[in-house]
């Protein structure tokens, strides 16, 4: 049986496991319940077998705490059995990986998977040492990370280069060469770009022609 | 493999040599491993945040050369000063089946945590938007940008204040030639170091079973256990932490003042891991205070002066860059408030979610049974009210700040509490304590 719900790693920093309901509580207060019911009758038992306080602590923590800990390794060992295989495999294969998986958790159609193979894409169009931005998505840091090496990230005023990753529709929009981006809640144009790549409408590299 | 070891030399064996030249009682054979990369990794972060930060120099390969010979004299110190046929003896004796079975379960958890990390490089969000991202730049500039007009100000793209020990950890890391999971050995050996700590005072205060159950019950923690692979801070400054407290707790056991020159140093360098580490300085200034005022030990004004100096001197090149600098301890904008709506978010991640399973239940259970202990006792009372100050001060922020919002979405609310399971863990043992059992290694 299964006490908890096993989510799968996701982007944000949070990975809250919630216990999962038996009746109306969850599991993990569930066995909370127990080890408090199991102390009680420790505290009850306690002369007639001249326990200590300390064995009717910890040995109630136990046995409550025992299911539990079964599941935790159930569930690493099955998490083992995914992982192992990785250890050898190149950084970038084993990052692709991890972040396909994340992508599938949380449902980012594609955003992280595809992180690397759109990193490639940006070496192969925009030459190494230009000055690039990214607009606002919240695969920003990741953009930065992985590019900040090869490019000078700078604002998308000066930039040469505006690139485009899946950002929400709200965000920008470009009409007639002109680039206009939502910067804190104001409209401003970023002056003239031609499309340097498309690989899809969420996916653009800009490039300026003119202020 | 051979990029892990000289990552593994640079940062250990000065840590060791840091512990062995320490007089020989002040710490046994377990803490003189947990803490050897602890201090070795604070010691060369130091260094390299005086390097980078306060003398604002770029990376020469001189640098590189300092940090290797002195990883080299101190393997010197090592082989000379370590009495080896002491160090692996088990004292096979005081371990029963049970405590076998619990042994083995440890060490099957740290493999488990061992292949994740190496099989998940650290790019989760914060480490690449703060930590990672830090070394990045500092690999790519050889140097820290100080204009505050430029966009990798202070070798970042947010979050200037942060603290730099797992930047630097990372960065050193990489100049040496680590990449990938590799970079998790950092956070997998503050784990084991963890681990080891936590798990060497249980034993000594409830025998080998027992304890090592508990740290059993600590392994298995899976928030914990899932940072042991991430390379974020909160396993770091949790390490440090627990270390602090439970040679806070030795000292109000015992009154000996290294114990509580140690926590000083320990609890000190907290606040250079991450900005909440004040949290838990704030908590053994009033342990301090609470056993001046209630004459638990005699110290004297010279034993009280080393002490501010054990505490305040490894964090004072921090202190002193982020009053230069004009840099808070917030992570966003100051704003304050009533939000009780916080509460229900704290119910959750102490009593619903998995990320710490039973463990604050049970918790709070031994708190109440424990009562009538901790009040015969004094030691007991200021130990459990400086663990106390440090569960109101992090209610108080979330519940008065900013913060609260991190609460409410659980962004950061589960995380707070890595430090203060491992404290739980070993003040639950201090209370307990029926005996004292010795240790588990010679």
């Amino acid at each position: 049986m299964s006490f908890f719900v096993q989510q799968r790693e996701v982007l944000s920093t949070i990975n809250v496991i919630l216990g999962k309901l038996i009746g109306p509580i969850s599991a993990t207060t569930l066995f909370g319940l127990v080890f408090l019911i199991l102390v009680i009758i420790g505290f009850l038992l306690k002369k007639k077998y001249s326990w200590s306080l300390s064995s009717i602590l910890v040995f109630s923590l136990a046995i409550a705490w025992l299911p539990i800990l079964a599941q935790f390794l159930y569930s690493s060992a099955l998490e083992f059995d995914d992982t192992w295989f990785v250890v050898s495999v190149p950084e970038h294969e084993q990052r692709t990986w991890r972040y396909c998986r994340i992508d599938q958790a949380q449902d980012l159609r594609g955003g992280l998977c595809n992180m690397d193979s759109f990193v490639e894409h940006l070496h192969k169009f925009i030459p190494r040492g230009s000055r690039v931005s990214f607009l606002n998505s919240i695969f920003v840091p990741y953009l930065y990370y992985f590019n900040y090496a090869d490019y000078s990230i700078e604002d998308p005023r000066t930039a040469q280069y505006v690139i485009e990753y899946r950002s929400p529709a709200s965000t920008f929009s470009y009409v007639k060469q002109n680039l206009q981006y939502m910067n804190n809640g104001v409209e401003e144009s970023l002056g003239q770009f031609s499309v340097v790549s498309a690989l899809t409408s969420d996916q653009v590299i800009f490039k300026r022609i003119s202020k | 493999m051979l990029t892990v070891i000289l990552c593994l030399t640079t940062l250990i064996f000065p840590g060791a040599a840091i512990v062995l030249l320490l007089p020989k009682h002040i710490l046994n054979v377990a803490q003189k491993w947990s803490l050897s990369f602890g201090f070795g990794s604070a010691v060369v972060t130091l260094e390299l945040f005086l390097y980078f930060v306060i003398f604002r120099l770029a990376f020469s390969q001189v640098l590189v050369y300092f940090l290797i010979i002195q990883a080299l004299v101190s393997l010197g110190l090592v082989i000379f000063k370590i009495p080896w046929q002491r160090q692996f003896i088990f004292k096979v004796k005081k371990v029963n089946v049970i405590a076998w079975l619990f042994g083995a379960l440890i060490v099957l958890l740290l493999f488990f945590s061992l292949v994740q990390a190496l099989g998940k490089p650290p790019v989760a969000f914060d480490n690449i938007a703060f930590w990672g991202m830090r070394a990045k730049i500092l690999l790519t500039d050889h140097k820290i940008n100080f204009d505050p007009h430029a966009a990798n100000y202070l070798a970042t793209f947010s979050h200037s204040n942060y603290p730099w020990h797992l930047s630097f950890l990372e960065y050193w890391w990489q100049v040496l030639g680590a990449s990938g999971g590799e970079l998790n050995l950092i956070s997998w050996l503050y784990f084991v170091s963890l681990l080891i700590i936590v798990g060497d005072f249980v034993i000594r205060r409830l025998g080998t079973a027992k304890g090592l159950l508990l740290t059993l019950v600590l392994a298995s923690q899976p928030l914990l256990f899932y940072h042991a692979s991430n390379n974020y801070a909160d396993l770091i400054i949790g390490f440090y932490a627990a270390a602090a407290f439970i040679f806070l707790f030795q000292w109000l056991e015992k009154g000996r003042h290294s114990d509580l020159l140690l926590a000083a140093v320990l609890v000190s360098w907290t606040i250079c891991v991450k900005n909440y580490g004040i949290f838990y300085i704030l908590s053994f200034l009033f342990v301090l205070a609470l056993s001046y005022f209630s004459k638990l030990h005699k110290q004297n004004i010279k034993q009280w002066f080393f002490t501010g100096l054990a505490l305040f001197l490894p964090l004072l090149p921090l202190a002193l860059f982020k009053i230069i600098f004009h840099l808070d301890l917030h992570n966003t904008q100051a704003s304050y408030g009533w939000h009780p709506e916080v509460f229900y978010p704290f119910f959750q991640v102490l009593f619903i979610s998995n990320d710490w399973n039973i463990w604050f239940c049970a918790f709070c259970v031994m708190m109440v049974v424990l009562v009538p202990r901790i009040r015969r006792d004094k030691k007991l009372i200021i130990a459990w009210l400086g663990f106390l100050s440090v569960i109101a001060i992090i209610v108080v922020i979330f519940l008065v700040t900013e913060n609260y919002q991190w609460a409410l979405d659980h962004t950061a609310l589960s995380r707070a509490f890595i430090p203060v399971v491992p404290i739980s863990i070993a003040l639950i043992a201090f209370t307990l304590k029926d005996k004292n059992y010795g240790t588990l290694l010679s």
